[in-house]
């Protein structure tokens, strides 16, 4: 047999016990709206039993450890979905923005501003002695070369912006790996008792989930409970220190471009994926390709107008000079020559020298279809109308992309909240659950207490 | 599948807000008269409608000729 002793230990642990099940559960619903927590529950077990001539009899009950509900493996796609879904939305952003510059289909996009240039030239090439013809040609092309400067100049300021969103990023992207190698330090001493230390841990795990929206990471851990981080295939948290990015200037086209690199050592390093990933390939990639279509078009109407028009003959039958400035062969700097636009006359409409003879006007209107833009040889509206169907084609990729990402993600951020959130109704229940188990446990003080008060008075 | 509050919240708001970005889309469409808004919307048929939009203007610069001579164009 046991004592009665024995009985006010069994009681005493259950007190202790359902205790702190209370505070844990009192915990959980107290962080329900809290980001990034998870919730705790107590694992009970059986204490170790003792033999009596009838078998074995428990000694009550033992906490053994507060389990921190969570999947590794729900964290990780998490992760790497998100790196997916910020590295799409920031592409989409910047495409979106480049459709907006654009501003097709609209009345005051380049596509009517082209379109009006060369009717101006048929017009011309209809009444080539009205000055008012020839005026319009002029303040027509001065038009098309101010879109073309306009279009240019809003992407490459947009060029900027996304660069200084870059030096934004990789500074957040330090400080996330600040505060997690921080973490790494505390959690590895507070571990080394060998209790799980879970509210770093979810500290921990939420910067890792910020820091995977910015770059594609990798992350490790160790054996003694630190993470480590990898950014592309540098390591850039290692225990307890974070080797934080740094960035290196250098110009590029008259703006300031910024490299990411490891440390403060010049070696650029290749980011792929999330934030970071999606600014570099739009600063890089998307806003120069447009940039260079715009100079494609730009360098085909001064080149191939000047030639049609050096071959005419002005209002007074001299020989015709440059209708664009020939300095000016990107569509950042295309206009017209200064001398046309001052006097209206030095155009060259005619091809015999006479002023009643259109027919370099109507030559130049037709190169709209000649076929000489861009490498495939197409018409002026086909390059232009395939520069905006392309244009179109990537940003809806990028939004349908980000639309799939999206649904992935949500999908996964609701199994890992199946996991690891905290339901009131559930911690309610638990709560009744450990308030009749506690009181069950006083009553069985008070009935030992009885016993023993029987024993010390009747006998 | 254990579902939280937040789960239930969470789920609401996403649907409410894909609604809710839909009928945004239509009400510009209906306010602008236009089907596509940006290039992105419909990416070949714009292409498409620029190129006619291109066809159509050369087209009317041979129209006051006939005018001149009498001929009415229905144009």
């Amino acid at each position: 047999m046991i004592g009665l002793t024995a009985g006010l230990e069994i009681a005493r642990k259950a007190l202790s016990s359902y205790q702190l099940a209370l505070s844990i559960y009192g915990n959980n619903i107290a962080n329900v709206e809290t980001p990034g927590f998870s919730r705790k529950r107590p694992v009970f077990g059986e204490a170790e039993a003792v033999d009596i001539p009838l078998g074995r009899i428990g000694l009550g009950v033992d906490t053994r450890t507060i389990e921190r509900m969570r999947d590794v493996y729900l964290d990780a796609a998490y992760r790497r979905e998100n790196t997916a879904y910020s590295g799409y939305e920031s592409l989409e952003q910047c495409l979106s923005e480049v459709e907006m510059i654009f501003s097709e289909p609209s009345e005051t996009g380049l596509g009517d501003v082209l379109r009006d240039f060369w009717d101006a030239w048929q017009e011309l090439a209809n009444q080539p002695e009205s000055a008012a013809s020839r005026s319009y040609v002029v303040s027509k092309a001065t038009s098309l070369c101010t879109s073309l400067n306009h279009l240019t100049s809003r992407l490459t300021r947009m060029r900027e912006n996304i660069d200084m969103e870059i030096t934004g990023t990789v500074g957040d992207i330090n400080s996330l790996a600040a505060r997690i190698a921080h973490l790494n330090a505390r959690i590895v001493e507070a571990e080394v008792s060998g209790n799980e230390a879970s509210d770093l841990r979810d500290k921990r795990d939420f910067l890792i989930d910020e820091l995977s929206g910015l770059a594609k990471i990798q992350v490790f851990e160790t054996a003694d409970g630190a993470a480590s981080v990898k950014i592309g295939s540098e390591s850039l948290v290692e225990r307890s220190t974070a080797v934080l990015l740094g960035t290196s200037v250098r110009g590029d086209d008259d703006i300031v471009i910024t490299d990411v690199t490891l440390g403060a050592g010049d070696r650029p390093i290749r980011i792929t994926g999330g934030r970071l990933g999606g600014l570099l390939e739009s600063r890089d990639s998307i806003l120069p390709g447009y940039v260079s279509r715009l100079d494609e078009i730009a360098l085909t109407v001064v080149e191939e107008v000047n030639r049609v028009h050096r071959s005419g003959f002005d209002f007074a039958g001299r020989a015709g000079r440059d209708f664009f400035d020939p300095d000016g062969l990107t569509a950042a700097n295309i206009r017209v020559s200064d001398a046309l636009k001052a006097d209206a006359n030095l155009l060259a409409a005619s091809a015999d020298g006479s002023p009643g003879n259109g027919a370099t006007a109507l030559a130049i209107s037709d190169l709209r279809l000649a076929g000489v833009f861009g490498p495939e040889g197409a018409s002026a509206e086909d390059y232009y109308a395939s520069l905006i169907a392309d244009l179109g084609i990537e940003a809806e990729r990028a939004g349908d992309n980000k639309e799939a990402e999206n649904l992935l993600l949500t999908e996964i951020e609701t199994r890992r909240e199946s996991v690891k959130g905290v339901s009131i109704d559930e911690e309610m229940t638990n709560l009744v659950a450990s308030q009749h188990a506690y009181q069950a446990a006083v009553k069985l003080v008070t009935v030992i207490d009885d016993l023993m008060e029987t024993i010390m008075t009747t006998l | 599948m254990r579902v939280t509050g937040r789960m239930v919240r969470q789920k609401i708001l996403n649907n409410t807000n894909t609604a809710m970005e839909r009928l945004q889309f239509a009400q510009t469409q209906m306010a602008t008269g236009k089907r596509i808004l940006k290039p992105s919307d419909d990416p070949l048929s714009l292409s498409k409608a620029i190129r006619a939009r291109a066809l159509l203007t050369d087209s009317r610069q041979y129209l006051p000729l006939p005018g001149a001579l009498g001929i009415t164009c229905p144009l």
